[in-house]
This record gives structure tokens, C-alpha cells and sequence, in this order.
């Protein structure tokens, strides 16, 4: 009853329905997930790699742990946006190689069209109220 | 430096443990390795952060597979109860569980009996300190 009284903000809930109908989740994705699956985006990497591209990718600000990139890597399967590429035995030590699915890749690019259209929005009332100073 | 690696690998072994086996017998060789490239050279042991995050990871694992094993249809009020009080106590049990792998390696029950020697040796010191006295005032 009270959501009526609420005048409708208008923003929250549209990029949702706009971009994410099409795909899976109906919440913006975690930054851990967005850049495991950019770290990915190129072709395909195992494990270790996975971390230190993300580590790359974000400048050195995400360092994922080894049960956080598994627990991340097990849901991504699950939602069948990656998948195991191939798996290799160096020095004794496998790795296994996960690649983006084409529904991984439709997913991120939705993503990153939402965070380029949001920074986008950010920058040009920044640059406005830059102005009026 | 292969004895520590070789004892670190155990370690991670022992936490990789607290994985539902369906995950392991497929992800463990890979995490291992994961695990083992970011060690630091000499290291023996895993990090507490590290632990922390493994620890989490393996019980949310098995939260989603208990969830999916209740299936979709709620079931009875008790489970649900069990389910809850479980997510609650298992995590501090794991994080009493971590600490003590990280704080106390192998000689755990020696550092522990150190914190008993003061009890245990003061009441035979007080008995021998009275016997003195008695001996004392004896010839006295």
C-alpha cells in the first residue's frame, strides 16, 4: 500500500526490464563476476590466470581468492555463461580452462552496455554541475 | 623449500576436504594448482584470510546442495529451523576450526598443556613450602 504513495522513481527498475529481460539475472552483477567473465572475453584461461588477468583488469584492486574464483566459476557453470574449455597437465599440476558460452558473452556485453550507459550519465551532470561553478 | 611446499599442498588438502566430494572429485586437481601458484615461495602454510575464504566457499557449496536436496516445494517448518540454525552454527564452528589450523599447527596439544603447567605445579609447591614451615618451627 505504501509503494502506491511513493511517486514512481523513475531509472531503478527501467535498465532492468530494458537490457535484462533478455538475460538471466534481473540484478546488476557482482564486479568479481563482470571481470572474471571480462577476463574470459578473449578466449579462454585457466585458474591462475583467471587471477591475474582480473588482478590486471582492475588495477590491482580485486585479487580473488581461490574458494571466492571457485565458488564464482561453479554458479557461472551452472548458469551455463562459461564453460570447460580443455584441461592440461603442466609440470604435474593440472589446469583446467573455462571459455565464455554465447550466452556468457551476450550477458557481459549487456552489462557493459548498462555501466557505460550509467558512467555516461555520471560524467555529463558532473560536467553540468562542473559548469556552474 | 619442497618439504614446505609439500606440507602446504597437505594443508590445502585438508581444507579442500571441507568441500561437498561431488565438487572435489572434479574441481580439486585445478584448485590445487590455483592454491599452489599463488603460495608464496618457502610458504607452508595457508593464509588466514585465504582459509577464511576457502572455508566460506565450501560451506556455501554445501548450503546450496542441502537447499537443492529439500527441493523447490517448502517442506516441513522443522527443516527450515534446522536449515537456519545450521547456517549459523556451522560457520563459527568453521571459524574456530580455521583459527586453530592457522594458530596452531601440528603441536597443538603442546602449546595447549603449556597454559596448564602453572595450575598444576602450584598445589604441589604450596604443599612443599609447608612442609618446610612445619620443619622449621619443629626444632624451634
Amino acid at each position: 500500500m505504501s509503494r502506491l504513495a511513493v511517486p514512481d522513481e523513475p531509472g531503478l527498475d527501467k535498465y532492468s526490464s530494458a537490457i535484462y529481460d533478455v538475460c538471466v539475472s534481473k540484478r546488476a552483477m557482482q564486479e568479481a563476476t563482470f571481470l572474471i567473465l571480462t577476463a574470459l572475453a578473449a578466449g579462454s584461461q585457466h585458474g591462475y590466470g583467471i587471477i591475474t588477468d582480473v588482478q590486471e583488469l582492475s588495477d590491482g584492486r580485486v585479487r580473488l581468492r581461490a574458494g571466492t574464483l571457485y565458488t564464482a566459476l561453479d554458479r557461472l557453470r551452472a548458469d551455463e555463461l562459461i564453460a570447460v574449455d580443455r584441461e592440461e597437465v603442466v609440470e604435474s599440476r593440472l589446469r583446467r580452462y573455462y571459455r565464455l558460452t554465447p550466452k556468457g558473452s551476450q550477458l557481459l556485453a549487456a552489462e557493459a552496455a548498462r555501466l557505460q550507459a550509467n558512467a555516461a550519465a555520471a560524467l555529463s551532470r558532473l560536467d553540468l554541475a562542473g559548469g556552474t561553478t | 623449500m619442497r618439504e614446505s611446499a609439500a606440507a602446504l599442498e597437505g594443508r590445502y588438502r585438508r581444507l579442500l576436504a571441507w568441500y561437498p566430494r561431488s565438487f572435489r572429485r572434479e574441481q580439486e586437481g585445478g584448485m590445487l594448482t590455483v592454491l599452489m601458484a599463488g603460495a608464496r615461495p618457502g610458504q607452508h602454510r595457508p593464509g588466514l584470510l585465504e582459509t577464511a575464504d576457502l572455508l566460506r566457499s565450501a560451506l556455501g557449496m554445501r548450503l546450496v546442495l542441502a537447499m537443492r536436496s529439500f527441493g523447490p516445494g517448502r517442506r516441513s517448518q522443522r527443516w527450515t529451523n534446522a536449515l537456519a540454525l545450521f547456517s549459523v552454527v556451522a560457520p563459527l564452528f568453521l571459524v574456530i576450526v580455521a583459527i586453530l589450523e592457522v594458530a596452531v599447527p601440528s603441536g597443538g596439544i603442546g602449546r595447549l598443556s603449556l597454559l596448564r603447567k602453572p595450575f598444576s605445579r602450584s598445589p604441589a609447591q604450596t604443599r612443599t613450602r609447608s612442609l618446610t614451615h612445619g620443619r622449621r618451627r619443629m626444632p624451634g
